[in-house]
């Protein structure tokens, strides 16, 4: 089938070779234009205060959403009593039923294990009936935009298909003059659009869940809170300690501590061993990081506190031997 | 201009160990007091350390390396780090000691004493007007204690304070217990030594206890506050119109909560004789 | 009396023993090697022995407990061994400015490997843990960094310290603006 676009313009009348320079131009500026409008507006924002009273929940909804906050709340029932860990099973304690001391997501989880679950089964069951309870946390998440918001999402879905209409059009445009003009050359063309697509499909999907604001203000809180990992693991740390270690760092922090078979649900022996973080603060296994801002190893290079109340100080009382 | 500084209340010397137990405790501290020495020369996480706390708290910078006391005069170089740091702080005081550190290329490591008299305050109050040169925030100096009385005395160790602070017009940073140390080590009494001191340039004391080694009292900064202190803060509280009072607690960290208690009772004092 | 002449024996009396002795043995000709004269020596000569020895002993603490924080490991595998390889090496070297106490830590870290390497001291991989801990006080404040190091123990490993048999390992330190990473090869 013949088919007659009869089409004389600049980019009809371009030749192969050209329009795949002026194409490429195009597509270059385009997605230039979308990488830079397509971001998180939250990236300089200073960030919130530490607030005096933290919850641990509203952070581990931070970290990783609703799952993390279930596992906070377990725990948390663990330590004031209300179940239990047999083996790989948690349980309801039967002489608990005086619910009134509890939070209501707490009250729910407890109300909802009738007999003893698997820990990582419960929780993906249980997480559509924590959602209401997490929703106050979302909103004061998204109120201080540590959140990745909707409507940003929106907004650069709309930018991104704006890029792709300009691309696919003057591509698609090309193409079938090509093709209407019998020319089977379109390799090229064809590749740069499927690149482009890819390159603003990563574009709309790259974000977290996290805002810019949100990663910076958890990992604040994660360095001011560094010496809860050692608390829980070293010290007599109370249950809020404890609550508070696993809102911001995540059950990881129990591995070691009176609390280690909570972590073993999570985090079986083989796993552990590759997953394992906390090794730098007394020299590492292979392959192991250590926090530049943490005590590495070889314990704080400044941190040290200096006695500086003139002559005399602390080493002398030490006892010469 | 002393009477214009803000009453801070209590604080607490800033110490990374207690980092966390700090703001789960934040309503506890009024302010905070940073070693500078910490926060010069330091990695991108250590600053970042700094602004976190300069957010949360009022913060006065402490320093224990100037030696205000050298004859020979001061690093410049320190001085070029240490001014930056003052100045992004904007703190209503900052604090230095009355003594010297350094001499003849050697760093002795720690705060020594100066010999009371009239050419030690003569290089005191010249060293203070060069610091002021590169900035001029309200200045407060620090009674240090000493093992070594150094000979050729011209004056009392309070007259020699007296003298500096009220010719360079700096604030008195009174560390009752250092001077509960001396006078323990020195056999003075305390009330002729308060007695000495300019009434208005009190503003900030430093409390904690220290420990006896071989007959001798060690401001080691690693025990609780003994009694003898509490009631030498009273007294001075009761006399001079203090500003702020931090606990100085370097070593041998209690449960966070005996430090709280601590800062409880120093509230209450403060409270109590204003 | 001439101040800063003053203040530079008394640093070095309060830093240095065998200046300290001298002094106190004859403090005209001490005095005058530092330009004071014999008033001021024999003024200065009425400092007691006593305190002035309690202060030089003091400072030397301080500084042992400040290179302790930096030397965990090897403080807790030498033991009172520690505390008297720094008494004999804190004499060598004073640190000064600002990072003075890494500077110490640094120091004696190698000497204690020197120690080791020359004498021999107990416990044998002391030589290796203690240069291993004096790679993370080096490796600390940059931000770029890259480091290997060859050692005959695996003291990045401290739970095999108490049974600890020669295993010959590769470490790598490395950084590029962001944590610091440790990489191991046996070999």
């Amino acid at each position: 089938m013949d088919v007659d676009i009869s089409a004389h313009n600049i980019i009809a009348d371009m030749s192969g070779v050209d329009f795949l320079l002026f194409y490429g131009c195009i597509i270059t500026i385009t997605l230039l234009t979308c990488w830079k409008l397509v971001k998180d507006p939250t990236k300089n924002q200073p960030l919130p205060l530490i607030p005096h009273e933290l919850d641990a929940y509203e952070i581990a909804y931070l970290r990783s959403g609703i799952s993390e906050v279930a596992k906070v709340v377990i725990f948390n029932l663990i330590q004031s009593g209300y179940l239990q860990l047999t083996g790989q099973r948690i349980n309801r304690i039967s002489n608990q039923d005086d619910l009134s001391q509890l939070k209501p997501i707490e009250c729910e989880v407890v109300s909802a294990i009738s007999y003893s679950y698997e820990p990582k089964v419960f929780i993906s069951s249980i997480s559509q009936k924590l959602e209401q309870y997490c929703a106050v946390y979302k909103q004061r998440l998204n109120n201080e935009q540590l959140l990745y918001l909707d409507n940003w999402q929106k907004s650069n879905i709309t930018i991104v298909l704006i890029g792709a209409i300009i691309i696919f059009g003057l591509g698609a445009y090309k193409l079938l003059l090509a093709l209407a003009k019998r020319h089977h050359n379109i390799g090229f063309l064809i590749a740069m659009g499927v690149v482009s697509t890819l390159f603003l499909l990563w574009l709309v999907t790259k974000h977290s869940r996290i805002s810019y604001r949100g990663q910076a203000y958890l990992q604040q809180l994660q360095e001011t809170f560094l010496q809860l990992k050692t608390k829980v693991r070293f010290a007599i740390p109370s249950m809020a300690d404890y609550s508070l270690a696993v809102g911001v760092f995540g059950v990881e922090t129990l591995a070691g501590t009176s609390y280690d078979s909570y972590y073993k649900v999570f985090f079986p022996p083989q796993i552990a061993r590759t997953t394992d973080r906390n090794s730098s603060s007394d020299g590492s296994s292979g392959g192991s990081s250590c926090n530049s801002g943490s005590s590495c190893n070889s314990g704080s290079s400044c941190s040290s506190g200096s006695s500086c109340g003139g002559g005399g100080c602390g080493g002398c009382g030490g006892g010469g031997d | 201009m002393l009477s214009h500084l803000p009453n801070l209340g209590v604080g607490l010397g800033f110490r990374e160990v207690c980092k966390s137990d700090l703001f789960l405790n934040r309503q506890q501290v009024d302010f905070l007091e940073i070693v500078v020495e910490h926060y010069l020369d330091v990695s991108s996480p250590k600053q970042q350390e700094l602004e976190i706390l300069a957010q949360h708290f009022p913060i006065i910078p402490h320093g224990i390396n100037l030696s205000l006391g050298s004859a020979e005069g001061l690093d410049r170089d320190y001085l070029r780090k240490l001014a930056p740091l003052i100045n992004q702080l904007n703190p209503p005081w900052w604090s230095e000691h009355i003594c010297f550190t350094r001499a003849g290329g050697v760093d002795i490591g720690h705060l020594s004493p100066l010999p009371y008299t009239k050419e030690a305050v003569e290089v005191v109050c010249r060293n203070i007007a060069e610091v002021r040169r590169w900035f001029d925030v309200p200045l407060i100096l620090e009674n240090i204690t000493y093992m070594v009385t150094l000979p050729g005395a011209e004056m009392t160790e309070a007259q020699f304070l007296t003298e500096i602070l009220e010719r360079s017009d700096c604030g008195l940073l009174l560390d009752v217990t250092n001077l509960h140390t001396n006078a323990v080590n020195h056999g003075y009494d305390v009330l002729d030594f308060l007695g000495e001191l300019p009434s208005q340039r009190v503003v900030q004391l430093h409390f904690v206890g220290g420990h006896w080694y071989d007959g001798v009292l060690i401001d080691s900064h690693s025990q609780p506050t003994p009694t003898e202190v509490w009631q030498l803060m009273a007294e001075v509280v009761d006399r001079f119109p203090v500003k702020g009072i931090v606990l100085e607690r370097d070593e041998n960290f209690p449960p966070f909560g005996e430090l709280v208690a601590e800062l409880q009772q120093a509230r209450q004092i403060l409270r109590s004789h204003t | 009396m001439a101040l800063a002449e003053t203040q530079k024996l008394l640093a070095r009396l309060y830093t240095n023993t065998e200046f300290r002795e001298r002094f106190f043995a004859n403090p005209q000709a001490v005095g005058a090697e530092l330009g004071l004269s014999d008033d001021e020596s024999h003024q200065l000569a009425q400092l007691s022995v006593q305190d002035v020895n309690l202060f030089a002993n003091s400072l030397k603490w301080k500084r042992l407990g400040e290179v302790r924080q930096f030397l965990p490991r090897t403080h807790l595998a030498l033991g009172k061994n520690f505390n008297a390889l720094f008494w004999k090496y804190a004499e060598s070297y004073i640190p000064s400015g600002i990072k003075k106490h890494r500077q110490d830590a640094i120091a004696f870290a190698d000497f204690i490997a020197k120690v080791a390497r020359d004498e021999g001291i107990e416990p044998p991989w002391v030589g290796d843990l203690v240069r291993y801990e004096q790679t993370w006080v080096l490796a600390y404040p940059a931000s770029i960094y890259l480091r290997v190091r060859w050692f005959r123990y695996p003291v990045h490993q401290p739970e095999n310290l108490d049974i600890c048999i020669a295993k010959p390992t590769i470490l790598v330190w490395w950084r590029f603006l962001g944590r610091l990473r440790l990489l191991s090869m046996r070999l």
